[in-house]
């Protein structure tokens, strides 16, 4: 047994190993960043479902008007059977005379004077209420006008001359024509957006109505008329300017909506491309749009 | 806490990890197998039982660790014996700089050791731990261990002996 205890002890005196230092601060150091890693998915896991079920319940719920489809039909553009002029409406029932066709959100002039053409039952038709109302996908609903029904210029069984109240918005809207409180027909259109503008002028033509790739002789309004030209910069959407050139002061009006004088100013811009762009009109700029 | 605790458990039983795991597998490369050690103990914290000693649990896992890396190689059941009896204490360059002579004669005879009394002499005669403690590492009783450890230790000797080491002489 002195034998193995001699043993033991040798066995006992056998080097003891540990690692080096730097060994040990880096294996800490992954130890600390594999229990991190770990860790965060138990604890943040439960976190993360309760934010995402959250983040779609929200989407659902913000979303949800946007799903809401009009049961009309689109409005098409068709020539007037006994005339040369095109009318934006339900061939057969009804048309809209509106500029090109074509309606911009915030915009007056468009909607100030506008002959609506009604076809059906004249006896129906003829000296009787009626109403147009508008509803976009927001389900945001105006009247857009209401009056009397006379009876018909040419073909037509009906007519009015009315002003619409101008579009709060661009996107789709359902108009839906109300005779006697019935709805007599409806139809969708899409508004552009607003006109671009700066505190003081005014696109007086949608960017999405002007070509691509020609010098288009655009107009601008202002409530100013001190200058006979104004210099106008065409910018991309990173803000550099594709284009300066000069507008000059071509005519004046009397606003019809007791604005005082509208001066107007001409000149030539050309768009190469669609895309985002601003315009810098007389060193006020407008907002980005598209065309 | 858990961290804390492998942390703790890291500063107070990296030594015996670390010695346990070079004289196990005989080599001096066994940083991952440690690290490995300790992610395995983290990560099995809940089923750590604090009737049984830390250290204990720690080498249980480093010895089943290497047990399963062979297995895993699918060369244990060939080399087993080879391995752990031949290649894995064959001493290296590096150990032989660390170990003097005298220790390099024990050493080598630890290594012809069958594995299970090589594994006895490692936990109770050089990691000096009770039979109790090595009779959990090894799944065994306490008394069989007490046995191993005695042949082990005839063993030894018989074949320092036999190298003409004298081993009473010191």
């Amino acid at each position: 047994m002195e034998d193995y205890k001699e043993l033991q002890n040798r066995l006992k005196n056998l080097p003891k190993y540990s690692l080096e230092n730097e060994q040990k601060e880096k294996l800490l150091y992954t130890l600390r960043a594999k229990q991190n890693i770990v860790k965060k998915p138990v604890l943040l896991k439960p976190i993360f479902t309760i934010v995402a079920i959250c983040s779609i319940l929200l989407l659902l719920l913000l979303t949800h008007e946007d799903y809401y489809k009009f049961s009309a039909q689109q409005g098409t553009v068709f020539t007037l059977p006994d005339r040369d002029q095109e009318v934006l409406g339900v061939e057969g029932r009804i048309g809209i005379l509106v500029f090109n066709e074509q309606f911009v959100a915030e915009d007056k002039r468009r909607v100030s004077k506008m002959m609506l053409y009604f076809w059906g039952d004249e006896h129906a038709l003829v000296d009787k209420k009626f109403r147009v109302e508008a509803e976009n996908i927001k389900r945001e609903k105006i009247v857009l006008t209401e009056g009397v029904l006379s009876s018909g210029l040419y073909s037509e069984d009906a007519h009015t001359l009315a002003r619409f109240v101008p579009f709060p918005s661009e996107g789709e809207w359902q108009l839906s024509f109300y005779v006697e409180d019935v709805l007599f027909e409806a139809f969708t259109v899409n508004v552009f957006p607003p006109f671009p503008k700066t505190e003081n002028y005014a696109l007086v033509d949608s960017p999405k109505e002007i070509p691509i790739g020609e010098a288009y002789e655009v107009y601008l309004q202002s409530t100013l008329g001190e200058k006979e030209i104004i210099e106008v910069k065409l910018l991309d959407n990173k803000g550099r300017v594709v284009e300066t050139t000069v507008f000059k002061q071509d005519s004046s009006v009397i606003d019809g909506g007791g604005g005082g004088i509208i001066y107007y100013y001409k000149g030539n811009l050309t768009w190469k491309d669609h895309g985002m762009w601003k315009l810098l009109i007389d060193g006020e700029q407008t907002g980005i749009f598209e065309n | 806490m858990e961290k804390s605790l492998i942390e703790e458990w890291f500063e107070l039983y990296e030594q015996d990890i670390t010695s346990f795991l070079i004289y196990y597998t005989g080599s001096m490369e066994i940083e991952d197998l440690v690290q490995e050690t300790f992610l395995r103990a983290w990560s099995k914290i809940n089923k750590y039982k604090e009737s049984s000693h830390p250290k204990t649990w720690l080498i249980s896992i480093a010895r089943n660790m290497v047990i399963d890396r062979y297995r895993r190689n699918r060369v244990w059941s060939k080399i087993r014996h080879t391995l752990l009896q031949e290649q894995n204490f064959s001493i290296s360059t590096e150990q032989h700089i660390i170990l003097n002579q005298e220790n390099s004669h024990l050493y080598n005879a630890i290594s012809q050791l069958p594995s299970k009394y090589k594994e006895v002499i490692i936990l109770k005669g050089i990691l000096e731990m009770s039979s109790k403690e090595v009779s959990h590492v090894m799944k065994s009783n306490e008394n069989n261990i007490n046995v191993i450890y005695h042949r082990s230790l005839k063993k030894i000797k018989t074949l320092l002996e036999k190298e003409g080491y004298e081993y009473g002489g010191l």
